[in-house]
């Protein structure tokens, strides 16, 4: 699987202006139903979803990265944002760092492999140092994009 | 299977994964709780991928499915009790 073929580029925000964990989760669900992959209809079923599964266990993985997620019905392939919080955001992450890179996850409701591997490969990519520091350091969305594109092209 | 070479012993089992979403990352933020305390190291393998099981992004990386056979491999002070306690998350047996 490819980044490029989940991230919806239309929705990538840089500068996340959230001072929550609700307030970047509701930003990034935004940010996808402007893009107009998601309806007005689902995006506060949606966004409910996301914030109660972070109920369950903080989706910040480390290294000031996190992964909010939930399946949805109403998609037909994995849908993803990507969005940099520059300052950095308390997550409740399993390590108690801040987080500065969010890649939001919405999976078909009945596809768990391909959630799974969407999943692998998004932190495929986080683990790397390099990939991480690159990304902190774009400034707009053609950046980041850019980015993607490139890591896609070594895998 | 265990086998002890001084203090330390290894321990290797298999283990079927009985979750219907698969090796989710709830279920990873899980093992590495359970494993983070053990005095020694975890090694968990599916197909031809092997996470170490305090990591997060290294657990993500195996994709395992409902139905799938994971490797566990213990090594250090009583790999039995921490590979229960894998068992049992993996299994289903456990609520999380």
């Amino acid at each position: 699987m490819r980044l490029t073929d989940i991230v919806v580029k239309e929705a990538i925000l840089t500068e996340l202006d959230a001072s929550s964990k609700e307030e970047a989760i509701r930003q990034m669900v935004g940010g996808l139903k402007a893009a107009g992959k998601i309806s007005a209809g689902d995006e506060e079923a949606i966004l409910a979803a996301i914030l109660k599964r972070e109920e369950l266990g903080s989706t910040g993985i480390g290294w000031g990265c996190a992964v909010p997620h939930t399946k949805h019905p109403s998609v037909d392939g994995i849908l993803v944002n990507v969005a940099l919080h520059p300052q950095g955001l308390d997550f409740q992450s399993l390590d108690g760092e801040d987080v500065f890179i969010l890649f939001l996850v919405i999976s078909p409701w009945d596809r768990p492999g391909d959630h799974l591997r969407g999943l692998e490969t998004i932190t495929r990519h986080l683990k790397s140092e390099d990939f991480r520091s690159f990304l902190r350091q774009s400034k707009t969305a053609a950046d980041v994009w850019e980015l993607l594109q490139e890591v896609d092209d070594r895998s | 299977m265990s086998v002890s070479m001084g203090k330390s012993q290894t321990e290797t089992r298999s283990v079927e994964l009985c979750l219907e979403q698969g090796l989710h990352l709830r279920v990873c933020s899980l093992l590495v709780s359970i494993v983070t305390p053990f005095d020694g190291s975890v090694k968990i393998s599916h197909q031809d991928r092997t996470a170490d099981a305090t990591s997060m992004f290294e657990l993500l990386q195996l994709v395992a499915l409902k139905g799938a056979v994971l490797e566990i491999e213990a090594n250090g002070n009583d790999p039995t009790s921490v590979i229960d306690q894998i068992e049992e998350v993996l299994s289903g047996k456990r609520e999380y």
